[in-house]
């Protein structure tokens, strides 16, 4: 537990530092008010719309869906990677066919994902 | 009053690896611009100082004296809370990081990093994951087109590169064994993880410059489309704290781990070992060339289009990363 102790007392300080700066530069930084200073940023014209908070097609929905679905997979991975090289050395034919089999079946998925175009920027 | 004296010495030790990566990362920008400048065959920062030593304290002091500025209708919580969602996580990936064995002065046991935990290199990898938040939220929270844009395209060309790094990651986790950063470094005494690994290095290295937003990927800023992109409407330390992060902290840390995994973390370079150079000096001499190796990259090429990177994610990445498992499953197998 020491471990994550140390990593928790870490964070703890490193987000104290950097509130630590902003919060100094709060205090010293000069404050000289503007009729302007509030406007957000728009190149040399009127704003034209006040927000930006709005709905937006955004082009990687699949892409994203993806995301969740390989970065599952990967969990599955990892763990198998750690303990390959033990197993190896008693059953290299098991481990190794084991993991193959769901790669495998992760590559079909993927070869379809591709095929139907999820892959693409549309 | 044991855990009172703990905590105390380990609040002491964060304090010195923050200042220290603080004090390193504000000379990087001083290498940064150099070296960019004779890229550029331009001197680079000239004046401050005997030629430019000084750059980055007046650097410091510049942005912590401007006027912090916090436009009228954005998210005023999430805006402050987006630079420190972008340094604390990039700063917490050097808590796992070890840079070299324990060892003893006058007689107290020194540990030159701060925790070594079993599953080190994936809070390395749920860290540099975390640190994308603060530009997302930036570009949210700032409420104005350019960053909006930008942060969203950061997300993009993350959740590509996101895949493909977990999935090189297994290589050398197979060759060492453990995902103890320290394991892996001892599991590398006698050959370097590079050799089985080269494809998963590849994909490492494309990675990195897509997590730092370095230049053939830095489409989150594009300043030539975007204006700054997602830092558009920050000003002071607010900003000064994404470069900060970005640039120099997640680079220097996202290249220590490049080397503890590829390339042997302190172990001496091979057919050098009986020159007598301390652990530490082999280590930061590998972070410091695959650090100017990113800024060779970076001052280089030009920017790739957003979806020309995705792709490139999905479709060239994400294959090599896999074919990287199975060459290294033979190779394990085959050599033992």
């Amino acid at each position: 537990m020491t471990g994550y102790f140390a990593l928790l007392i870490f964070g703890i300080t490193a987000f104290v530092v950097g509130a630590a700066l902003l919060i100094i530069n709060r205090l010293v930084a000069p404050k000289i008010p503007d009729p302007m200073e509030g406007y957000t940023y728009e190149c040399g014209v009127p704003l034209y719309d006040k927000t930006s908070h709005l709905s937006l097609e955004q082009k990687y929905y699949l892409l994203g869906l993806l995301l969740v679905l390989f970065d599952l997979e990967a969990a599955f991975v990892l763990p198998w990677g750690a303990i390959f090289k033990e197993v190896a050395q008693i059953n290299a034919g098991f481990i190794f066919t084991e993991m193959f089999i769901f790669l495998f079946i992760l590559i079909l998925g993927y070869i379809y994902a591709w095929k139907k175009g999820a892959l693409k920027w549309q | 009053m044991e855990l009172v004296g703990t905590v105390v010495v380990l609040v002491i030790k964060s304090v010195i690896f923050i200042l220290g990566m603080f004090l390193g990362a504000a000379y990087l920008t001083l290498l940064e611009r150099k070296f960019a400048g004779h890229v550029q065959q331009r001197p680079g920062p000239l004046h401050v100082g005997p030629h430019g030593f000084l750059q980055p304290i007046a650097d410091a002091l510049k942005v912590l004296t401007k006027e912090d500025l916090v436009p009228d209708n954005v998210d005023k919580v999430l805006f402050y809370l987006a630079s420190l969602m972008a340094f604390v996580p990039a700063i917490m990936i050097l808590a796992v990081v070890p840079f070299g064995d324990p060892f003893t002065i006058f007689g107290v046991e020194i540990k030159p990093y701060i925790t070594d935990i079993n599953v080190g290199l994936l809070l390395a990898l749920a860290f540099g994951s975390i640190s994308i938040y603060g530009v997302i939220f930036a570009g949210w929270a700032s409420n104005s087109k350019y960053p909006m844009i930008g942060g969203l395209r950061k997300a993009a060309v993350l959740i590509g590169y996101e895949v493909a790094l977990g999935f090189a990651l297994v290589g050398p986790i197979m060759m060492a064994g453990s995902f103890s950063l320290r394991e892996i470094v001892e599991a590398q005494q006698n050959i370097w993880f590079i050799i089985p690994n080269i494809l998963a290095f590849v994909v490492v290295i494309f990675c990195v410059l897509a997590e730092t937003g370095r230049t053939p990927f830095d489409v989150q800023e594009a300043e030539a489309e975007l204006v700054g992109g997602y830092v558009t409407e920050y000003t002071g330390m607010k900003f000064g704290l994404f470069p900060l992060a970005e640039w120099y902290i997640a680079t220097f840390v996202l290249s220590a781990i490049t080397v503890i995994l590829f390339f042997g973390g302190w172990n001496p370079i091979p057919f050098l070992g009986w020159l007598p150079i301390p652990a530490f000096v082999w280590f930061f001499l590998k972070v410091f060339l695959l650090f100017m190796f990113f800024l060779w990259v970076h001052w280089t090429l030009p920017r790739y289009r957003v979806d020309q990177i995705t792709e490139l994610a999905w479709k060239v990445m994400l294959p090599l990363a896999l074919a990287n498992i199975f060459i290294v499953a033979i190779w394990i197998i085959i050599f033992g």
